[in-house]
């Protein structure tokens, strides 16, 4: 990712220090880069957010040594850049790697079963100009990829989607959307894996269990892995 | 039932959680003697009740509209021996939302992931407290003498605080003025208009506001317009990694102030970041109460921080651990009791 010194904008005590923001497409091409232990180790450190094309780091202001933390989050930049230019394929980047199990598999793709009759299947139609089951043949047919698991405990986000239905999340938020709904966004689909707030056009709903804290890992999917949906016709 | 959450696990998806109003929740434990993410109950405008097995030291902090040991008017904000047996009764909340309940030797259920909280975003934890729910108690501190004062004899007031930090226990801070609020990092992607339009706006919370954020309506605005479908334009961001105290700004237009709860990341830009000493001020934001904010510099907010930790320190809500104590039973809990009457 290019760190833009520009985007280092200490935004408040304590918690959302530093916001860097890539120019040059996805920000974690290799997750190599993904957890760096070395910013997770900087005395002060909360917590280390991965974005798609960000890194929020959360500090305690009172313990953070400011100064060390973006001189880290520099080297993690030149780093990143290393790897996307081949220089550094395959290399071990001490502090960098994921821990042990955190990568998925790319080899498997694994089919969502989905019911697809959500709450905005139709306005989407609408607003892309299709039929409903144009939009759920075009929902159906890529194969999807975890680019990131946050917002809540398994969310998938998931690349892949097919660039007609790319539309806006809604304009104001549900307060709550059903466990299991599968989702549209931008250039993503979703999968909520409980009942939370979300702003994503709601295409249907899977019965797949994606969070489950008596499991290990509690989380069914990890950036990575690949799935595709499948009409559940029950 | 919440302590100071789940720090360190955005990455994994898990909400920080705690409680929204960590400040009353610290005091409340101070004033127990516990430390000082010991876990207490948060009670939203309801008031629960409560018996105690055992003879404990409780205080009351938060929105609370005051509260009865054995019917008995008792003080908030204060340390309260509350004997065995008595009814512990909270009124429901007045002015703010949420009211905190914190028990000496503090409420021991198992933990999950390294706190005791609820999530109420994703379930972790415990659920929520219903009647009946019996609720065991970690070990009574050695709080001073005060506590040594005899049981069995109705409710004994050992400690108050001092005025200052009794109005910041009750969330009593200057109504009037506006929120602080530091400059968000998609600033740039909105325009500086975004900012200035934020704190001209007098604002009011919204009845959908909860754990996760503090929804807010403009006071003074037509009726929402039909979902745009997208073309309005401002638009969404990749998923970014998100902060309690962000404002967040849909598209909509109506700001969104993430609390404690809040999900880890979220793809609305953030046009400002509430200073966190500020927090517990709009965790304690009562559905239909207007909100104003005004902007501040780096230095300012890091000041309001400051100053806020050092009064809470000052309570003794900055001390590391209990002192282990020994002598008092190990099977204490407390049980919720059942509503005898409405409110």
């Amino acid at each position: 990712m290019e760190l833009d010194p520009a985007s280092l904008r200490p935004s408040t005590l304590g918690r959302l220090l530093a916001v860097a923001l890539s120019r040059n497409g996805p920000a974690v091409a290799d997750p190599a880069v993904a957890r760096p232990r070395s910013v997770r180790a900087l005395e002060g450190v909360e917590d280390v957010v991965v974005g798609e094309e960000s890194v929020v780091v959360l500090v305690d202001p009172f313990r953070c040594d400011v100064g060390a933390l973006e001189e880290t989050l520099r080297e993690w930049a030149s780093l990143d850049r290393a790897l996307r230019s081949g220089v550094s394929e395959g290399q071990s980047l001490p502090g960098g790697r994921w821990d042990a199990g955190e990568a998925g598999d790319p080899l498997t793709v694994t089919p969502v079963p989905t019911r697809y009759g959500g709450e905005d299947l139709r306005s989407v139609a609408d607003l892309v100009g299709l039929s409903v089951e144009e939009v759920v043949a075009r929902h159906v047919a890529p194969v999807y990829e975890v680019t990131m698991v946050g917002f809540a405990p398994g969310f998938c986000y998931l690349s892949g989607l097919d660039p007609v239905l790319a539309l806006p999340r809604l304009d104001t938020p549900r307060p709550r959307v059903p466990a299991g709904a599968v989702g549209i966004a931008g250039l993503r689909s979703c999968i909520y894996p409980m009942a939370t707030p979300g702003g994503w056009r709601l295409l249907g709903r899977t019965s797949m269990t994606l969070w489950d804290p008596a499991r290990n890992p509690p989380a069914r999917f990890r950036p990575g892995d690949r799935l595709r949906f499948v009409v559940d016709p029950t | 039932m919440q302590d100071l959450g789940r720090p360190g696990l955005s990455h994994l998806g898990v909400p920080r959680a705690g409680a929204a109003d960590a400040v009353a929740l610290r005091l409340a434990n101070a004033l127990v003697g516990n430390a000082p993410g010991a876990a207490g109950i948060e009670a939203t405008l309801a008031g629960p009740e409560l018996v105690l097995s055992h003879a404990r030291a409780v205080a009351v902090t938060g929105a609370a509209g005051g509260w009865t040991v054995g019917g008995i008017e008792v003080p908030l904000a204060a340390t309260v021996v509350v004997p065995a047996g008595e009814v512990v009764a909270v009124r429901p909340t007045q002015r703010g939302v949420r009211s905190y309940v914190a028990v000496e030797g503090g409420i021991a259920v198992p933990m999950v992931l390294g706190s005791r909280s609820s999530d109420t975003l994703s379930g972790l934890g415990p659920a929520p407290l219903s009647t009946g729910t019996s609720l065991p108690l970690g070990p009574a501190g050695e709080l001073s003498p005060w506590l040594a004062a005899p049981a069995g004899h109705g409710s004994a007031v050992v400690r108050t605080l001092p005025p200052a930090l009794a109005a910041l226990a009750l969330g009593e801070r200057a109504e009037e003025d506006a929120w602080p609020v530091l400059p968000g990092p998609h600033l740039a992607r909105l325009g500086e208009e975004a900012l200035r339009s934020l704190c001209a706006t007098t604002w009011v919370v919204a009845p959908a506001s909860d754990r996760t954020g503090v929804r807010l309506e403009a006071a003074a605005r037509p009726p929402a317009r039909p979902d745009s479908g997208g073309r309005a334009g401002v638009g969404e961001i990749p998923p970014l990694g998100m902060v309690a105290g962000a404002v967040q700004l849909p598209p909509g237009g109506s700001p969104i102030v993430l609390l404690a709860n809040h999900a880890t990341t979220g793809g609305y830009p953030v046009v400002a970041v509430l200073a966190r000493a500020a927090l517990g001020r709009a965790a304690q934001a009562r559905p239909g109460s207007a909100v104003r904010f005004r902007p501040v510099a780096l230095h300012e907010a890091q000041e309001l921080l400051r100053r806020l930790e050092v009064a809470v320190a000052s309570a003794g809500a900055g001390s590391p651990s209990p002192l282990p104590r020994a002598g008092r039973p190990g099977s204490a809990h407390a049980t919720v009791r059942p509503r005898l009457h409405g409110g």
